[in-house]
């Protein structure tokens, strides 16, 4: 049975390196000790919630900053960067590691801040690795290694970088990575790290040959005992162990060592520990059901893992660009916020302009349907109305001459109905423009109105769009609409003429006119202005009481 | 008659049975109906082919229930393509459609027999283009005339409006006359002056020249 490297187990790791390196540097500054206990060594203070210690440490950066005490800032930072770890909240663990480096690039070269620089890019590494994002942990381990302190920093960097690779599968980089922090710990005869590290290439052999690694395994087991390693170490190791004698059937040792990891989760209260144990044992156990259900737990939480880690990964990709600090990649990463913030402006203004259009639309559509069916009632229906009331009270009347005088009504009525009908059907705009407009100008001439023009050439509208075309002829039906019901005039004379950059139309006809003071446009006159103002064109209207009506459209081509 | 095989295409039922009941007033020729161009065509086709043609083609010109499948779209379409499978077929088209242009299209350029518009005494004269058409001559109903003939409005050229522009600047007959031909502008001579003065204060409705100029005055023409 194939066992995979969990990166819970080492992240705890590390938090402890570094634990050593905090405690020693600030346990005494800080007065309310309890707080700097639940973060940086979580599993001795169960009893304090996470949010009061990042509180506490948010209120402390406050003071510290204040009195510009920088490296105490620098510190509160990283400290809240670890709690939002914890917490699993990249997004902000991410703002204030931010925020410390941002703070210590503005200090002068200093051994000090050169070592946060070092540690806050560990943490963001953990960060990334946090969200499996390897390549980034290994990068920001890198930068870490770049800046330690001392070899027992370059260690902890080495280590990281190799539990990273255990994590993304790369097993020789990480024994490679391994095999410097050994020699290092070595060196400096650090046997706790020794031991940690020794035990982790125990278990990259165990997974490039299943049969290799147990005897480093049981040698850093037997070590970190003696020299009192962090009980979470020890649990590694003992999961470890517990993998290699399941892949080797040997289930009663690995039970032995799965009652001891119990009892360490127990003893620690660490219920991610626990879980984790638990599923090795049900890997022991041959029955279906129980295998069934360890499958299934795992896919689910991988499942609800990567769609954490969606989510994160989302919130944190939002603040990226002031992450980036080298010059270049915050260059690009302007550009691409750029071009995203012109996307979305650009989004926004499609979907604006769209539905503006659409109801732009549905609004003209309306008005026509009203139009419509008001044109529909007052001169089909109230016509027909009336003819009918007409036939009750004298239906012989009606009926004399075959009928004529009820035909007469009739045709009166169809003849209004076609013209509602050929006042909507769709206008020609192609090279039959012109026969258009003068079917529409003798339409409404008729013995009594003379309807006058001027002959034009066959390419006069040629070089006009056919929606402007389709609106003045509209227009001119409005005006002519108007004329035959209110006006009384009996001569109209519509003249089109043209410059080089516009076309005129003048509408005069010799009717009652209107007090323009007074007037309220009617019947599609309203719209008439603004629509104008649309096609990049004009209507002006002039007219004196009983001396005629004027209009002057400007229509550019 | 000679027209005694008749085929309509017209997309109303309510319509066909009308023209039917009229046109079997024609001594019962041989009446067929189809709703679609696509339909009428097929039928003629075939109707020719089995060597029993129809005389007279009766067509709508706006159909509502043409798609896209269809290869016939109009009733100018269905008109002009029956003509050249057929030349022989008489044809009508009969419409709603005043239209000057539509009319125009179809009597000078597609050839149709005769235009007659649908209105109360549509009947009528569908019976009188037949009976036009049984003697071989075209026919126009007359709201197809009147709109073919565009009576009531006047298309003023540019000659015209040249002439009543010297007429307001004070020239007599005899001086535009005079300026025509000085400017090589033809037609020039008194008589055709006089005619065309004569048709303009017809349309204007004015008596004498000074109540033309008035008039065009106050239509801003000039």
């Amino acid at each position: 049975m194939k066992t995979t490297p969990l990166s819970f187990l080492f992240f705890y790791t590390i938090t402890i390196i570094f634990f050593f390196i905090g405690l020693k540097a600030h346990a005494q500054e800080d007065s309310l000790s309890i707080y700097y206990y639940r973060i940086w060594k979580p599993d001795s203070i169960k009893n304090v919630s996470l949010d009061k210690a990042i509180s506490f440490y948010k209120r402390k950066l406050e003071i510290s900053e204040s009195s510009n005490d920088i490296k105490t800032a620098v510190y509160d930072l990283r400290t809240i960067t670890e709690g939002y770890i914890l917490q699993g909240n990249y997004f902000y663990s991410e703002m204030y590691a931010t925020r410390a480096l941002e703070l210590l690039d503005n200090q002068p070269l200093d051994a000090v801040f050169n070592a946060e620089k070092s540690r806050i890019s560990n943490e963001l590494g953990r960060m990334y690795w946090s969200l499996d994002n390897y390549d980034q942990a290994i990068k920001y381990y890198g930068k870490a290694l770049e800046l330690a302190e001392n070899s027992k920093d370059s260690i902890s960097c080495y280590n990281n970088i190799g539990l990273a690779y255990l994590d993304w599968n790369r097993f020789k980089d990480a024994e490679s990575a391994f095999n410097i922090a050994l020699k290092k710990t070595i060196i400096l005869k650090d046997t706790i790290n020794q031991w940690i590290i020794s035990n982790n290439i125990g278990f990259i052999e165990f997974n490039l040959d299943k049969s290799k690694g147990l005897n480093k395994m049981i040698e850093a087991r037997d070590n970190m005992l003696r020299n009192g390693t962090n009980i979470r170490d020890v649990f590694a190791n003992t999961y470890y162990l517990a993998s290699f004698y399941i892949t080797h059937k040997n289930f009663q040792t690995a039970n032995t060592y799965i009652s001891q990891g119990l009892e360490i989760a127990n003893s620690i209260k660490n219920p991610l520990f626990k879980h984790k144990i638990l599923a090795l044992k049900a890997q022991i156990h041959d029955d279906f059901h129980m295998q069934e259900y360890q499958r299934l737990n795992d896919s689910l939480s991988l499942a609800e893992k990567q769609a954490e880690h969606k989510y994160t990964s989302q919130k944190y990709n939002y603040e990226k660009a002031e992450k980036e600090r080298s010059k270049a990649q915050l260059n690009s990463t302007i550009i691409a916020g750029i071009a995203s913030i012109i996307t979305l402006i650009a989004t926004f203004s499609f979907f604006y302009f769209r539905q503006r259009n659409r109801l732009e639309k549905d609004r003209e559509r309306h008005r026509t349907e009203r139009a419509l069916s008001k044109k529909v009632h007052d001169e089909v229906g109230n016509d027909l109305f009336y003819l009918m009331t007409q036939i009750q009270s004298s239906p012989h009347e009606f009926l004399e001459q075959n009928g004529l005088k009820l035909l007469d009504g009739l045709n009166e009525i169809y003849g209004k109905a076609r013209d509602i009908s050929k006042h909507y059907t769709a206008v020609h705009t192609g090279p039959n423009y012109n026969n258009e407009l003068l079917s529409l100008l003798n339409s409404y001439g008729s013995d009594q109105i003379k309807i006058i023009t001027n002959k034009i050439d066959p390419s006069f509208w040629e070089t006009v769009e056919p929606h402007k075309k389709e609106n003045l002829y509209r227009i001119l039906q409005e005006l002519l609409t108007n004329m035959k019901k209110h006006s009384n005039a009996n001569f109209v004379a519509v003249t089109f003429t043209k410059d080089t950059e516009n076309i005129h139309v003048k509408y005069v006809d010799n009717g009652c006119g209107v007090d323009l003071k007074t007037l309220t446009l009617k019947n599609g006159l309203d719209n008439v202005e603004s629509r104008m103002v649309d096609l990049k064109g004009s209507i002006t209207f002039e007219s004196v009481p009983n001396k005629g009506f004027k209009a002057f459209i400007k229509l550019s081509t | 008659m000679h027209i005694q095989k008749i085929i309509i295409a017209e997309d109303f039922d309510t319509s066909n049975e009308g023209i039917v009941s009229k046109l079997n007033q024609l001594g019962n020729p041989e009446i067929h109906t189809f709703q679609t161009c696509d339909q009428t065509y097929l039928k003629i086709q075939r109707a020719l082919h089995d060597g029993n043609p129809f005389d007279l083609l009766i067509s709508d010109i706006s159909f509502l229930n043409t798609n896209a499948q269809h290869q016939l779209k109009s009733g100018q379409e269905l008109i002009k393509a029956a003509k050249a499978l057929q030349p022989s077929i008489k044809t009508i088209a009969f419409s709603l459609l005043n239209k000057q242009h539509i009319i125009k299209e179809l009597t000078e350029d597609i050839g149709v027999d005769a235009y007659v518009c649908k209105s109360m005494h549509g009947g009528k004269e569908l019976v009188k283009a037949i009976q036009a058409l049984d003697t071989e001559q075209t026919y126009l109903c007359p709201i197809a005339k009147a709109a073919l003939e565009q009576r009531h409005v006047l298309e003023l050229n540019d000659y015209e409006t040249q002439l009543l522009q010297l007429l307001a600047h004070g020239y007599k007959q005899s001086g535009i006359c005079d300026y025509f031909k000085a400017q090589n502008i033809t037609p020039n001579s008194r008589r055709s002056i006089e005619d065309h003065l004569s048709k303009l204060r017809d349309h204007f409705n004015a008596n004498t020249t000074t109540q033309l100029i008035y008039m065009a005055q106050s239509l801003d023409l000039i």
